[in-house]
């Protein structure tokens, strides 16, 4: 895991310019595909899917964005404690890691993590309930902001 | 290393140091910082990355990518500490490009924003980064 928190803030920007790329990838696959259906496998479901990879293409990149956030938080509590096991969940880490006795985050950044929290729960079937939605661009904002209240290096 | 890695990085050594001369100047603070990049074939390897700040504003010049469709090098200026997108830099046809959206001039008429690409000069830079100073504000 790096222990410099500018390539956690880079991996983040990453992720969110494969999603750019993705969506305009997606978007002009369905574009092709309402002209000429035959390009994609009627059998293979490749067709069928189209429709759900470009439903759920937001909440699968915000996954993998609050992925990377949520283990930029455990490397630098796993340094922060000395221990390379420990295990928290990603509310906790929020919390702790901002809170106080940690690096006195303020509670609108606070929020803004959780409230990416709590939209990469729903996409990731921990929960029911649909959130106010958050495209990948707010996501990205929130968690690079939460992020800069880190130490540059830890570890 | 591959000859394309090689002169990528060489053109973002002299990128960078060719902008924090010219910015320095118009009192923008600038640090270096190494940025680790990833190639097609899994080697690791590093450019610069150059943090400015002037006042409140903190933009990051953050090296992307060489092996771009159209392009020879894209370079992005980020705001941080968000990360939104504000210009980005092409190197085409031996030179670098800026790639920038001026907001409307309130007392013009034209509303509509329109993305200018520029070549990259000591003049267009800092008119880039002064217009980024003036108008952007972190999307958090």
């Amino acid at each position: 895991m790096p222990n410099r928190r500018f390539d956690w803030h880079q991996h983040i920007k990453d992720v969110e310019g494969e999603y750019r790329a993705t969506r305009i990838a997606v978007d002009r696959l369905k574009v092709q595909v309402a002209a000429t259906p035959d390009i994609l496998n009627k059998d293979d479901g490749s067709r069928a899917y189209l429709r759900d990879t470009d439903l759920n293409l937001e909440g699968t990149y915000l996954v993998r964005l609050f992925a990377a956030f949520e283990a930029a938080l455990r490397s630098y509590d796993r340094a922060r404690h000395n221990d390379p096991t420990r295990d928290q969940v990603a509310s906790v880490l929020i919390d702790t890691i901002g809170g106080r006795r940690g690096q006195g985050i303020s509670t609108a950044v606070r929020d803004g993590a959780h409230a990416v929290r709590i939209v990469r729960n729903y996409w990731a079937h921990e929960n029911d309930v649909m959130p106010d939605p958050i495209t990948i661009a707010q996501a990205r904002a929130r968690l690079q902001t939460y992020l800069s209240w880190l130490p540059e290096t830890w570890g | 290393m591959s000859e394309q890695r090689s002169q990528f990085q060489g053109r973002i050594d002299v990128l960078v140091s060719t902008i924090k001369g010219w910015v320095e100047p118009h009192e923008w603070v600038t640090k270096a910082y190494p940025k680790k990049m990833r190639d097609v074939d899994h080697q690791v390897y590093e450019v610069p990355a150059l943090f400015l700040q002037k006042g409140p504003t903190r933009v990051l010049l953050d090296p992307v990518a060489y092996d771009v469709p159209g392009t020879e090098g894209v370079v992005d200026l980020y705001l941080m500490p968000t990360y939104d997108d504000m210009a980005s830099l092409f190197f085409e046809q031996g030179n670098w490009v800026i790639h920038y959206a001026f907001p409307p001039n309130p007392k013009g008429t034209r509303s509509v924003i329109e993305a200018q690409t520029l070549p990259l000069r000591e003049e267009t830079i800092n008119q880039v980064l002064d217009s980024i100073a003036e108008h952007a504000e972190p999307s958090f």
